[in-house]
């Protein structure tokens, strides 16, 4: 099942996404705080599939959160299609100026005086802003008048970063009025992207895979090295895609075959290449 | 339960990153005024940008973002050997922007860049310059669109016009524009002149309905092409690369007829014509984002590094089109 998450370090935004998901606590883990539950997408009319929301909550401090985002993809490793988000509380100084939810464009980590940029594809009705992004949470406010100011940011996107693709993380702060309508574009962002994978191309491609996937299992019974294998198998993706019967053909021909020796291995091999190569 | 939004990415250049070294530079100012409603991010480099680790080429197509920025080094690079020189001595290409608004699925520059973002480098007098250096004493034939295709983006950055402008000035400089686009008002109303040569790529139509997503038809090429033979200028026509597909032979030859039906012979300054071919490390590097590709996944010959067809497929493209190419043009005005 695909995976999304979400991570926050608040208490209030927590509950609200608990209620939101209708998530469950992970009882299982006693590391750090945990919930997760199915969200449900609707494909065609026959269609659905199910996702899993899990959520983090991770302490404040600079140094733990990153550990936490780390260990909560080691616990659930992410797929292509795992999405993140990283939903707090807009800080007082900002509240102060706009109430207006902010979409995280850029970072600016104090510590390494670097800048990090996100990828915003995704229509949103939110604010655009830079996260500044220092140890000492008021210090530089006033120099950045209107700048969110955070702690954490910039370890919980470099965290993220390394396990998914930047198109896939999303950073939000917002008001505690404002967090069901960020979920609700969260949510709009997985339905969009699942929909897509489902009715496009991919789900063209799954057709192809699993007919790789059972060429696969067939000739690991014909004890074909590893170069004859990788050989083989690019070969015969390469028909699948241009000329599926032929390759319905070899499945139906060795499925039930195995080699005894090396010799044998070696004459499936050619075999199947011939054939294979015969366009 | 969900149900689908029927549309979710943002306009491509939503969001223009603009180097903080040229926010005053009168080009950005033109760009920008262009996207009024844009978000303008201020950054330190393009690379801080472009080269991010871990980047999404294929999501990012949904919606590219502009970045303009400022070359500072190696305005030019020689000619590759993977391309035509058309009997030119002093083959060079350049490039003043990086990436397409297209997205084609053999393009190599999915394995050349880790961004499907658009880069646009603003100072192009710098470029001048360092081909004014190398013209001094020689002749030199400069391909400016093989990373990026400039006529598509011509509205934005007037590349063209400011390129056609200077190798007007400079007789040592002969360009090449190669292109798929049908953007061809610059050379509406430019006076043609034979060192400026527009290179239209043709691809047949089934092709560029399966793999040249968001270019346009081979009618709406071929209509561009006519538009501005009439105006005087002659055209360069790359069959490059030719993909192998079933039915070669028919779908190649309806277009090679469909192209001299449209096209009068006496228009066309020469052809190229090339297999498809592509490093191995970016073939590598594509696979892992369109692993299920039926043009990538291939069993290529490699030759010096080089992706190629199988000989027997290779040589039976090239001599089917340069026959059928023999029966419309002069075999000295096709490059193979």
């Amino acid at each position: 099942m695909d995976a999304c998450y979400i991570s926050t370090s608040s208490r209030t935004v927590a509950s609200l996404i608990i209620q939101y998901y209708k998530l469950k606590k992970v009882m299982s883990e006693h590391k750090v705080e945990m919930f997760e539950g199915d969200f449900q997408v609707k494909i065609t009319h026959k269609k659905i599939i199910n996702q899993k929301i899990i959520m983090i909550a991770t302490p404040k401090d600079i140094y733990n959160v990153p550990t936490c985002i780390g260990y909560l993809f080691a616990k659930f490793p992410p797929n292509n299609s795992s999405y993140f988000l990283n939903i707090d509380l807009l800080s007082s100084s900002h509240q102060n100026n706009c109430k207006m939810p902010v979409l995280c464009n850029k970072i600016y980590d104090e510590i390494s005086s670097q800048n990090y940029y996100t990828d915003i594809l995704y229509e949103h009705d939110f604010i655009e802003d830079t996260i500044y992004c220092s140890i000492c949470d008021n210090k530089n406010y006033d120099v950045h008048k209107g700048i969110p100011g955070d702690l954490t940011t910039a370890g919980v996107f470099k965290a993220a970063s390394y396990f998914l693709t930047l198109d896939k993380i999303f950073i939000l702060r917002v008001s505690e009025n404002d967090v069901f309508s960020a979920l609700e574009w969260f949510s709009n962002v997985i339905t969009y992207d699942a929909v897509m994978r489902n009715t496009s191309d991919e789900a063209i491609d799954d057709k192809i895979k699993n007919t790789v996937a059972l060429f696969e299992t067939i000739i690991s019974n014909l004890k074909f090295s590893e170069n004859m294998k990788q050989q083989i198998i690019k070969i015969f993706t390469y028909r699948a895609l241009t000329d599926f019967p032929i390759c319905q053909r070899i499945i139906n021909e060795y499925e039930n075959k195995k080699s005894m020796s090396k010799q044998e291995a070696k004459e499936y091999f050619e075999n199947i290449k011939s054939t294979l190569m015969d366009f | 339960m969900r149900t689908l939004n029927p549309h979710l990415w943002i306009s491509n250049f939503s969001h223009i990153y603009i180097e903080e070294e040229i926010i005053d530079n009168e080009t950005v100012h033109e760009i920008t005024q262009k996207f009024a409603e844009a978000k303008k991010i201020i950054i330190k480099s393009y690379k801080d940008v472009f080269n991010r680790n871990n980047q999404n080429f294929c999501a990012q197509k949904n919606s590219i973002k502009l970045i303009l920025a400022k070359k500072r080094a190696n305005f030019i690079y020689n000619g590759s050997e993977m391309c035509q020189n058309f009997g030119y001595d002093n083959f060079f290409y350049t490039a003043n922007a990086m990436n397409c608004i297209f997205d084609c699925e053999y393009c190599y520059l999915k394995g050349m860049y880790p961004s499907a973002n658009i880069v646009v480098f603003v100072n192009l007098e710098d470029y001048f310059k360092e081909i004014d250096r190398l013209t001094l004493d020689k002749k030199l034939y400069l391909s400016i669109s093989y990373d990026t295709d400039l006529l598509s983006i011509e509205n934005i950055t007037h590349s063209v016009q400011k390129w056609m402008d200077y190798c007007r000035k400079n007789s040592h400089l002969t360009i090449e524009l190669r292109t798929k686009s049908t953007n061809i008002a610059v050379f509406k109303k430019n006076h043609p002149f034979e060192r400026f040569i527009p290179a239209w790529t043709l691809s047949p139509q089934q092709i560029i309905e399966a793999y040249e997503k968001r270019t346009p038809s081979l009618d709406a090429r071929l209509n561009a092409i006519k538009t501005i033979a009439k105006n005087g200028w002659k055209v360069r026509i790359c069959f490059d690369p030719l993909i192998y597909v079933k039915n070669f032979d028919l779908i190649y030859g309806e277009m090679i007829d469909t192209v001299f039906k449209e096209i009068n012979s006496q228009d066309i300054k020469d052809m190229s014509v090339g297999t498809f071919r592509i490093s191995k490390e970016y073939l590598r590097r594509i696979h892992k984002l369109q692993a299920f590709s039926d043009i990538l996944t291939y069993p290529f010959e490699i030759q010096d590094g080089v992706c190629i067809y199988m000989k027997k497929h290779r040589e039976y493209m090239q001599n089917y089109i340069k026959d059928k190419l023999k029966g419309f043009v002069e075999e000295e005005k096709i490059f193979f």
